[in-house]
Formats: structure tokens, sequence, C-alpha cells
């Protein structure tokens, strides 16, 4: 019991910022029990040796490095600093659980889109955009592709996605409540577009209005 | 054992320099967990394949050895063994017929709460009661998987106080108890000397190198005060000095490994990455026998 302790306090102190910290402001009283002496003598000196902060930071690259390659337009959109904003934040309440991106990144865009963040229309649509994409490159017990993705839009998409595929953010602001359409294609690849403005849903099947390849496929 | 000569580690960037520069590397690495999806303990089916990776993976396997390095044991970890890997690992030595498997010696899974996985390998506690953790594991994993099983070295930025055993005896009594081979990584040894202010060349000889079945070369960066182990480019000089120095010292050395993340091939380039293993294949040539192809090594094993 007392090495799982010890593991898991360490665990703490390479990936759970917080705690790195009251440890190294309160000491001994920051760990949790049943630790012996020497497990608690030496997590203490390790929260004090610099390559904790070195474990540490690779940690979170290796985190950040999933979300910058599966949400390329929402880091676009977001910018550099609001994005470090918003991992930091995703960090404090979601520790590291896997390794896989598709895990980390789905759990990074429920918490961009959790109400009370009231994310503005063209983050959510680009959000949704790209976890929908990220769930049709998913792995599935069954072995047989995702079903196609629908994803509503209240932006208009050929003022939203061009610019950011294009690695800009749009200027002001179009609206266009819609709904765009991913799906695999037999290669691999992915491919997405509006199926139809969303006030003719209730109609037969649309033409497609717009198609461009997803810059991730 | 197969003395396979000089292999590479596999990742998705490197697919067009594998096939089109074949002659360069002798037999491929791959870190098995990029080619499936693990959903976790438990869940049925636990282990996604990714089709497309193991479709490239099983067309080189028909004439070369593919030989698994694996990062999902965690085989220091105090609060579970995971015997479901263990069983993932024997299904693909059916399915490649791998001469031999490892893993690191380290853990990533822990259990706070719920389980956290930290993304790297963190030391294990290098002392008697992790070692006969250790050791009945590695018994385990040997008579599930009749093939060698090897232990890595780990790489570290900070290190536990007042170890019952340093590194190189700890993996010593290890492998002298366990029967588990090991994998010497020259630079996680370089890394791990150069931040602690020792000489590599003389730590190296600490090791037991009857032991050592695979090395492993690779290059690093240097951030804030350390130099990492980054896999981002060419080896530093003293890899390939250690290279050279422990190559006529391993008598049951099956292969030597360029490991480089994907993410710095384009950095690093095509013909610097063929260099590296050009240097690796000379080295091996001036201490080493013959690469064994595998039709030919499978008649021997």
């Amino acid at each position: 019991m007392s090495l799982r302790g010890y593991q898991a306090e360490l665990a703490r102190l390479v990936a759970e910022p917080g705690f790195r910290e009251r440890v190294r402001a309160r000491g001994g009283t920051a760990l949790g029990g049943g630790l012996t002496r020497r497990e608690r003598a030496r997590l203490l000196e390790i929260a004090g040796q610099p390559g904790l902060a070195v474990t540490a930071t690779l940690i979170e690259s290796f985190r950040l490095g999933k979300v910058l390659q599966s949400l390329p337009l929402t880091r676009t959109l977001l910018g550099e600093r609001q994005l470090a904003r918003e991992v930091r934040a995703f960090w404090r309440s979601h520790p590291p659980v896997s390794f896989y991106a598709a895990d980390e990144v789905g759990a990074f865009c429920k918490h961009l889109l959790r109400p009370d963040a009231a994310p503005r229309d063209s983050l959510a649509d680009v959000v949704g955009l790209e976890r929908a994409l990220l769930e049709l490159r998913r792995l599935r017990p069954d072995g047989r592709p995702a079903a196609p993705q629908r994803i509503p839009f209240r932006c208009d998409p050929s003022w939203l996605l061009p610019p950011l595929l294009a690695g800009r953010r749009p200027t002001g602001r179009r609206s266009m409540p819609c709904l765009v359409l991913a799906e695999r294609e037999a290669g691999g690849g992915i491919k997405w577009l509006v199926a139809a403005r969303r006030r003719r849903m209730t109609r037969p099947a649309a033409p497609p209005t717009r198609e461009d390849p997803c810059p991730a496929s | 054992m197969p003395a396979l000569g000089v292999g590479i580690g596999y990742q998705a960037q490197l697919r067009p320099f594998l096939e089109r520069f074949d002659e360069d590397w002798d037999f491929l690495e791959v870190v098995p967990d990029i080619l499936w999806n693990d959903r976790g303990p438990g869940r049925k089916p636990r282990y996604l394949p990714d089709p497309e990776g193991a479709a490239f993976i099983e067309g080189l396997a028909r004439d070369r050895f593919v030989v698994p390095h694996s990062i999902g044991l965690s085989i220091g970890s105090a609060h579970r063994f995971d015997r479901e890997h263990v069983l993932q690992m024997a299904r693909w030595h059916e399915w490649l017929g791998y001469p031999w498997h490892s893993d690191h010696l380290s853990f990533h899974l822990a259990r706070p709460a719920a389980e956290w996985n930290v993304n790297l390998t963190l030391p294990v506690t290098l002392d008697r009661e992790a070692l006969e953790m250790i050791v009945e594991r590695v018994g385990e994993v040997r008579r599930r998987i009749s093939v060698p099983f090897l232990l890595e070295n780990n790489v570290y930025y900070f290190a536990p106080t007042g170890q019952d055993l340093d590194e190189p005896t700890f993996l010593a009594e290890l492998c002298r108890r366990s029967g588990c081979g090991l994998l010497l990584d020259l630079h996680n040894l370089y890394v791990n000397c150069r931040n602690l202010g020792l000489d590599p060349r003389r730590e190296v000889e600490r090791y037991d190198l009857d032991s050592v079945v695979e090395l492993h070369v690779a290059g690093g960066m240097e951030f804030r005060g350390f130099y990492l182990d980054a896999h981002s480019g060419p080896a530093p000089e003293p890899v390939f000095d250690l290279l050279d120095q422990v190559l006529p010292l391993c008598p049951s050395l099956g292969g030597v490994v360029f490991e480089l993340f994907g993410s710095w091939y384009d950095t690093m380039g095509e013909d610097a990455l063929r260099r590296q293993l050009g240097r690796m294949k000379e080295a091996w040539a001036r201490h080493r026998s013959v690469p064994a192809r595998r039709h030919h090594a499978e008649a021997s094993l």
C-alpha cells in the first residue's frame, strides 16, 4: 500500500500543478497519509528538484501536442494566448488519463463548450466540426467506419472556414444557421460539406452547396 | 537469438522513408501501443487495432523482423499489474512471430483517485520492494510469451534519494533473478549522465553487458539547463562513442535501433537520417557479424 501511495503522490507532483505548488509551499502537510518516512522525505526532496518542473513541462507538452495536432482550426480561431489559458484551465480540472489523443481531445472539446463558458458561435461551430472529425477517425470495436456526422453551424461556413484553413482568423461575423455533414471516405480520408441551411431541414435532402477537403484527412 | 543488425523505430511519418530506403535498415522496431487504441482495462474488446498501420507493418514483416517495444505495460505500477496488456503482446507474438520484445523499467499509471496515465515514463524506486514486485511480474510475462523479454533503462530528470540500489545493480539483479534481458538505451544513459555530471563511458561499464539484447541510439535537445531525451535528431557524438565501446562487449546482442519521433522527421531530413543509420551499420560491421534476414534467421531460432 505504501508504494502505491508514493506513486500516486509522485504522479500528482508531476501532473497536478496546484498540488506541486502546495507541496512546495506547505511541505509534508500537503502530502497524503500512509507514506513511510523515507517516501515522504523523497517526495519533498523531489518537489524541490528543478528536474520536476522539466518533467511536468514534458507531460504538458505531450498533452498540448495532442490538442494542437487534432484541433488546428480551433487553435487558429482562439489564438495562442487564449488557447494556452483554456488548456491550463482544462489541465487544472482534468488530470491525464490516457495516451490517446481521441480521449484527451474529446474531453478538451467538452471543456471548451461547457455552458458556463458561453462559447461564441464561431467557436462552438469549429469545435463541433473538429470533434466530429475526431469521432470519424476514432477506431471502433466493430471495425466499421463511424456514421456520418451532422454538425449544426450558426455561422456561415463559407465565411468561417476558408480563412481558418489558411491559418487566419475570420473578420467580422456572418450568421447562417446550417448543417455540415462530415463522413469518412473509402480511402480513409474525411470530407465535409454544407448539407443544408437549417431552415430547409424538413425538406428532402438538399444538394451540397460547398465541399472542402479536411486539412487533417 | 538472431543478430538482426541495425533497426529503426517505426513512426507513421517514416513510412515513405522505410519503403524507399529499405537497404538502410535491417529490422523494424514498433511501439505497438501506437498501432492500437487501448480502451482501458475490462473493456471488450479492449484493444482496437489501427487497420492501416497494421497492414503496413504486416507487409514489412514478410521479409524483415518486426520487434515490439511497448510503452503500455507500466511494469513498475504498484497498484495493479496489467495482465491484459501481456495477453495482447502474446497475440502480437502469434501475429508477427517476433524474436524478442521489450518495455520500460518505469511506471506511468498511478491511482491518486481514479487511475491516471501521466503520459511519461516515471522512474521506479530502486528499492528491494520494487525489485521483488518486478521480478515476479517479469516471470509472468516470460511464462506467457516464450521469447526473451527486455526492460529498458529509464531516462529521468529527477531521482528519489536514498535508494537501496543504484540503477546498474538493480538491473543486473533484475536480469539475474527474473531472466529478463536488458535494452540498454545509450541515449538515456548519456542524458542521465550529462544531467548529473557523470562520465557515461565509465558509467556504461557498470551495467551487466552480458544481459544486453538490444541497444538504442537517439538524439536530444537542451531545455532549461537540462539535456532531454527528445528523439529529435541525430545522436550526439558521445552516444556513438558509447556504441563503439559496448558493441564488442555485449555477447547476447540482437540489434541496435535508432529512435526518432515522427514529428521531427522533416526537421532532421532524409539525408541526415540515412547518415545516422549508415554510421550505425558501419559500427555494427566493425564489431558484429552479418545481420540476419528473416528467412535465414528463422531457420536457426
